[in-house]
This record gives structure tokens, C-alpha cells and sequence, in this order.
């Protein structure tokens, strides 16, 4: 095969393959009566020849939800799509990061942000919210995200225009899907005893249960008691006291992919956390 | 690869913008022995192609066993479509009296009929079965056209956009090596990816 040889360094890879392929195609067609009726190399064969990097350049024109569908094809698939040599082609399911700084005149605010890593020239999330009613909540502030959900402390605006400025703004949890629009307002919580130190983590691990869970963590008198914890159960929207209370000096807890809220020096809480 | 003088002579009067143009026909056999000719500036849309010219192997004819008729004349249909095209760009950018506002080679010299044209074309040239498509993708693979790559692999791809993972193995012949519990799980952690 003269043709073989003469060909560019940089096509040698695919063509390798041709080559392997066609010594077998020529074997079967000489064997074959003169075509006047063309034939076509059958379905079974054409898409079985289809090596990864053609199927890569078949995947890289697909949007990201079809995409990971796909993963599901085959394992070989599967690896294809997750392979990190791969990964400048294909879109990635992480669209960016939502981020908070501090508002320039009042330090009680924050700003939100997002930073877009996507390859799409607009980005999929607004931070602002827009779809959450602003006339219903006067400031949202923004506590938590885990895989693609949000938590966020929501305050309202005063029900009757009269109140004076020492009236407590009533507020709540609401979790939301920025990329969606759609959002739940969680029942109204116990109140924590007054000058506590709260804070509150989503957990989410869609792996797992589409139902998520809000933590919030209250202690009055963090050097020398133990933190409360609250959670909610989604189904049922009500806030359960956490069985055994969480002792720590320092407290240092973060929401992680598997849906759980670490503490620091009480290890067995990440048991207790790992899905319930 | 010596060259002979009849060689020579038509690689010295090759494609040259607002020079002459070479006349020379390429031979082009498939696999399954058909011959096909082209002329050598739409041959050369083939990376593959354009090379071996250059090393002087086209004189008696290109076998191209990976390239059964039916594709190859798709194929080249391709190249003389495209090459008409580029041609007329060449031609519009060497004469300045034609020179526009805006001095993008790549789209305004043909005018807006001539792009529609050009459009209609390759939707109607990629509107085959998949068996086909996939047969030009992997010819236009082994040839190194990069533009016929392109159209066959947007193709296949609006095709199974929204496609189910059942039929995509179909399509693609593929077999489900995943055990139940794999593929479940593989479906939990992409949840988001199916619809509601």
C-alpha cells in the first residue's frame, strides 16, 4: 500500500485504525461481483468504526444535559465523557461559583456574585434571584449552596407600613434551584435564645435522595456549651431537634457532597449526618 | 518519487490567487473500484489528498479503500461545492475594486444568496440514515476535510440530542456492559441531566 506510507506524521493515529479496518474490508470485496449497485458499509459495521475521538466530536456539539444523559450509554462512554483529556471539549456540568462580598457602604449587607466557568457567553445563574418575589422579601441573604441548590435567609418586608425601626424584621429559610427559578420557604424555626451564635448548612446529595436537608446550628455560649442543631425534613417541612447535642471547641462545619455538615473534635457526627 | 516533466509543469501552474489555475483532473477510486474525478483544487479540500499530490503520488489515480462509491461521490460533491465557494472568496478578495466595509475574507464575499445556497446544500447532502451519516463522518475522517467532519458530526449530534439512552445505544450499536446497580447509580448522580 503505497497510499499508506506517504501519510502526514499528524494523521498516523486515525489512520492507523483505517488501516487495520480496511485490510479487512478489501479481503471481503475482492470476493465481490463488480458493484454497480453501490454498496454501503452496513449500520452494525459504520457505527462500530467510529473511534473515541470521533465520538468526542460528536458528544463536544451536544448541550451539557445531553451530554451527561449519556453517561449512561456504557461504561466505555461513561469514561469517555469523564476522562479530564476530554474535558476542554465537552461542556461540564460545573456552571460557576456563587460568591459574596461585602456591600461597600453597609458591612451588615453582603453583595452577591457569580463567577461563570462555563463555556456559555451568558451565564445560567443570575445571583440577584430575580425570580424570587422582591416586593414579598426586602433582603435575601445568601448562606449556603450544595450541588446546585441554595440556602438562603430570607427577611421580609414589614407587613404593615407603620412599624418603627425597632421592629425585629421577620425572616426565614427558603431554599432554591438558581438555574431553575423554582424555590420552598421552610416553616418558620424555633427561636434560639437571644445573642445566640447561628448559622445554618444545606445538605444535598442528589446521589442519595432528591429530598434536602437545612442544619442549623445554634449555641449561646459557644465556649462553653455544646451546639444545638436543628434539622429539617423536607417531606414533612418541620424542624426536628437533633438527637445528641454536638460538643466542639471549634466549630468548623461545611456542607460536602455526600449531604452532610462536619464538627470539628466530634467525629461521629459525620455518621450521624451521613443520611438519614 | 521522480517527478516527470509533464508533473512539473502542472504542479508550477497550481492554484494560485488571481494566477492561473490548474486544470488537472485527480483520479479518485473507491473501494470498491470505482473511479471518480475530480479537479485538483477540489481534491485538495482532502488534507490527505493534497498531500499525497504534493509528494507527486496522484499520477495513476487515488485508491481510497476505506471510501465505498455511494460515500465518495457524496464526498466529492462536497469538495466541488466548497471549492467554488472558496474560489469566488479568492477572486472577490484579489480585485480591490471589490473591496466591501468590512474586509472578513470569510463572509461577505459571497453574498447572501450564495451563503442560503451553500446552507441548503449541506443540510440536504447530511439529510441521509444514520448508517450513511456515520459512513461520511469516517470518510471524512480518513481525508481530513475538515468542513464535511464538521456538518456529518453536527448532524448526528442534533440528531441524538434528545434522545433517550436506549435509543442512543441503538443508534451507535452499542452494548450495555453496565451491571443494574451501575447503571442506576451512574442514572442517581445525573439526575439533573433527565427529564423531570
Amino acid at each position: 500500500f503505497v497510499l499508506l506510507t506517504q501519510i502526514d506524521e499528524s494523521l498516523v493515529p486515525l489512520s492507523v485504525t483505517m488501516e487495520e479496518k480496511s485490510s479487512r474490508h478489501k479481503k471481503a470485496r475482492a470476493t465481490n461481483p463488480p458493484a454497480s449497485a453501490q454498496e454501503a458499509v452496513p449500520v452494525a459495521e459504520a457505527a462500530s468504526l467510529l473511534t473515541d475521538d470521533l465520538i468526542v466530536e460528536i458528544l463536544s456539539r451536544l448541550p451539557a444535559r445531553s451530554v451527561h444523559r449519556f453517561k449512561c450509554v456504557s461504561p466505555s462512554w461513561r469514561a469517555l465523557i469523564t476522562d479530564p483529556a476530554n474535558r476542554k471539549k465537552l461542556p461540564q456540568a460545573l456552571a460557576g461559583f456563587l460568591y459574596s462580598t461585602f456591600h461597600r457602604r453597609d458591612p451588615h449587607f453582603h453583595e452577591f456574585h457569580f463567577a461563570n466557568i462555563s463555556n456559555s457567553p451568558s451565564p445560567p445563574v443570575d445571583p440577584l434571584l430575580p425570580f424570587l418575589p422582591s416586593d414579598k422579601y426586602l433582603y435575601v441573604n445568601q448562606l449556603d449552596t450544595c450541588n446546585g441548590l441554595l440556602l438562603c435567609r430570607v427577611h421580609m418586608a414589614p407587613s404593615s407600613p407603620s412599624g418603627d425601626e425597632n421592629t425585629p424584621v421577620e425572616s426565614h429559610y427558603i431554599v432554591c434551584n438558581p438555574a431553575t427559578g423554582r424555590w420552598v420557604d421552610l416553616p418558620p424555626h424555633p427561636e434560639a435564645p437571644p445573642d445566640s451564635f447561628v448559622f445554618a448548612r444545606l445538605a444535598f446529595d442528589p446521589a442519595v435522595s432528591s429530598h434536602f436537608r437545612v442544619l442549623q446550628f445554634e449555641n449561646s455560649d459557644p465556649l462553653r456549651r455544646p451546639f444545638r442543631c436543628l434539622l429539617s425534613r423536607y417531606a414533612t417541612l418541620a424542624w426536628l431537634a437533633a438527637p445528641p447535642p454536638v460538643h466542639g471547641r471549634k466549630f468548623c462545619a461545611g456542607s460536602s457532597g455526600r449531604g452532610g455538615a462536619g464538627v470539628e473534635d466530634y467525629p461521629f457526627a459525620f455518621t450521624w449526618f451521613g443520611f438519614w | 518519487m521522480a517527478a516527470t516533466p509533464a508533473d512539473a509543469s502542472s504542479s508550477s501552474s497550481e492554484a494560485v490567487v488571481g494566477g492561473e489555475k490548474s486544470n488537472k483532473m485527480i483520479t479518485l477510486i473507491s473501494s470498491d473500484g470505482e473511479s471518480f474525478e475530480a479537479t485538483e483544487e477540489a481534491a485538495k479540500m482532502s488534507v490527505t489528498i493534497k498531500h499525497m499530490i504534493e509528494d507527486g503520488c496522484a499520477d495513476d489515480g487515488i485508491p481510497l479503500p476505506n471510501v465505498p462509491a455511494k460515500i465518495l461521490s457524496m464526498v466529492i460533491e462536497y469538495c466541488n461545492k466548497h471549492a467554488a465557494d472558496a474560489d469566488d472568496t479568492n477572486k472577490h478578495v484579489a480585485d480591490p475594486a471589490d473591496a466591501d466595509e468590512d474586509d472578513d475574507n470569510n463572509n461577505n464575499n459571497a453574498s447572501a444568496g450564495e451563503k442560503e445556497d451553500l446552507k441548503s446544500f449541506d443540510a440536504s447532502l447530511v439529510a441521509v440514515d444514520q448508517a450513511t451519516l456515520f459512513d461520511i463522518i469516517l470518510a471524512a475522517n480518513f481525508l481530513s476535510i475538515k468542513g464535511l467532519l464538521d456538518l456529518a458530526c453536527q448532524k448526528v449530534a442534533d440528531d441524538i440530542k434528545d434522545k433517550s439512552v436506549e435509543e442512543v445505544r441503538e443508534i451507535f450499536k452499542i452494548e450495555n456492559d453496565f451491571t443494574k446497580e451501575e447503571e442506576e447509580a451512574v442514572r442517581k448522580e445525573n439526575a439533573w441531566a433527565f427529564n423531570e
